[in-house]
């Protein structure tokens, strides 16, 4: 297993953009971040194709003409956006554009001519739902066929070469503001950056990519409303979440004969993802780490709020807490 | 061919040596959070990330306790290492194949009991033959 940059496939799209965007008549310019994010050597090789496939629409059916992005009072250059990022035990890949968006009715409408769904499912679905519809086989809106895109062979094709590799693409969209399609691609192995935090007796990791910051708050800070406890932090009010609840942690009963006094300070993980922030309440912080990840074996990938695990120094293990699936339990 | 004698829950089972990778002593067993029902925690084997079982059956903590004697017996099936706990193993016997084989198809016509494929008779006693296949399945 050989861990490798994703630069080595995002290099070569400037050049395929500029000389793109003239043939089409269009004004585009391409941000691309997050080149220096790893992901497996076997995984790069695959994502070229469709990746370029997905450059391709957005220039092609995204962004309009300069004239038209004129009318819409839409700045004359089109911009186009490719950014990696680590994030838990995947790398997101997001292409946007500021086009067009997609158009509901004309998704509808295809989507009924071509038997994919019926006239009264097709009104009661959301914008999200039906516009993962374009990734069916044989689905092309673009009303005019030219030489790039838009002959109805694609999306679908882009879709499973992604399953392959055992990840997901969805595709999201705003009429006049545009579109973006995020893909989520596994890692396998992964060296993380990872902060070690004690709670009891037991010691996680949480990788860095997914903390806002630490913070620790006197108890006067906590707050309870409509029956959850709430931080208040930075002049909101965030969720807590106790490590020990969601973990289940033993608690040793010993503590208090020995003298303890409560403290009167709580350490926090402040966590967000999806626009929704959490505060993970844990005893004490130990320190940051790199730290090789260890997949969990297969009787256990279905555990709830734990990523992977490393082997600390002494030989014991620790686990890794995936913050995104605690925030996610808590919303249900 | 060799089966390895083991207690588990106070009966007397054998297993075939090829199917074990290892016998461990018991150890700081890492507990997991939210884990599955019938796993008690993972261990760290020579590197190699491993979940642990306990197939016991006894419910009272007392009896399910650890002694001197408790072993950690370790397989591997498919790069997935697993490890179930037993109360003591001390011997390993040498049988002929075709016994071991009349054992296993005496048994197929027999209703099942979870974790058995079989019954021996070895140096006059009766032992379970264990039936590791479905630690995986479970």
């Amino acid at each position: 297993m050989r861990m490798m940059t994703v630069e080595r496939v995002f290099n070569r799209f400037p050049s395929m953009i500029r000389k793109l965007s003239k043939e089409l008549g269009k004004d585009v310019v391409i941000d691309i971040s997050g080149q220096d994010t790893e992901l497996d050597r076997s995984i790069i090789d695959e994502i070229g194709d469709p990746l370029v496939h997905l450059l391709r629409n957005a220039i092609d059916h995204g962004i309009e003409t300069p004239d038209v992005r004129k009318l819409v009072d839409k700045p004359e250059k089109g911009r186009v956006t490719l950014e990696a990022y680590h994030r838990g035990n995947h790398v997101y890949i997001d292409i946007s554009d500021d086009g067009a968006g997609i158009n509901r009715e004309r998704v509808m409408k295809k989507a009924i001519e071509n038997n994919l769904i019926s006239e009264s499912d097709a009104a009661s679905r959301s914008d999200f739902d039906l516009f993962q519809l374009l990734f069916a086989p044989g689905f092309s809106t673009a009303e005019e066929v030219t030489d790039v895109s838009g002959r109805g062979v694609g999306l679908d094709v882009v879709k499973q070469t992604f399953e392959q590799l055992g990840g997901k693409i969805i595709i999201q969209s705003e009429e006049g503001k545009g579109s973006t399609f995020s893909i989520q691609l596994p890692l396998t192995l992964s060296i993380m950056d990872v902060l070690f935090i004690q709670c009891e007796e037991e010691i996680y990791g949480i990788p860095t990519s997914q903390l806002i910051e630490t913070a620790i708050a006197p108890h006067e800070d906590k707050i309870v409303m409509q029956g959850q406890v709430m931080l208040q932090y930075r002049g909101q009010i965030i969720p807590v979440i106790e490590l020990k609840e969601a973990f289940q942690v033993p608690v040793r009963s010993t503590a208090a004969e020995e003298g303890h006094f409560e403290d009167t300070f709580t350490s926090y993980l402040i966590v967000k993802h999806d626009k929704k922030a959490a505060a993970i309440a844990v005893d004490q912080f130990i320190g940051q780490q790199d730290v090789v990840i260890k997949p969990l074996g297969k009787r256990l990938s279905t555990v709830r709020g734990i990523s992977g695990a490393t082997i600390l120094g002494n030989g014991t293990i620790a686990f890794i807490i995936d913050a995104t699936q605690l925030l996610e339990e808590r919303g249900r | 061919m060799k089966l390895l004698q083991f207690i588990m829950g106070g009966e007397q089972y054998v297993v075939d040596v090829l199917a074990i990778h290892s016998v461990e002593n018991i150890q700081d067993i890492t507990r997991v959070p939210n884990a599955p029902e019938g796993v008690i925690g993972v261990i760290n084997v020579r590197g190699l990330m491993t979940t642990i079982v306990d197939v016991r059956g006894n419910q009272s903590e007392e009896t399910n306790a650890y002694t001197k004697d408790t072993r950690i017996v370790l397989i591997e099936d498919q790069n997935d290492p697993l490890g179930f706990i037993v109360d003591q193993t001390s011997n390993v016997f040498t049988i002929e194949d075709q016994l071991y084989h009349q054992a296993l198809e005496a048994n197929e016509q027999e209703e099942n009991r979870q974790y058995s494929c079989g019954v021996m008779y070895i140096h006059e006693q009766w032992y379970t033959i264990f039936d590791y296949h479905s630690l995986f399945r479970s």
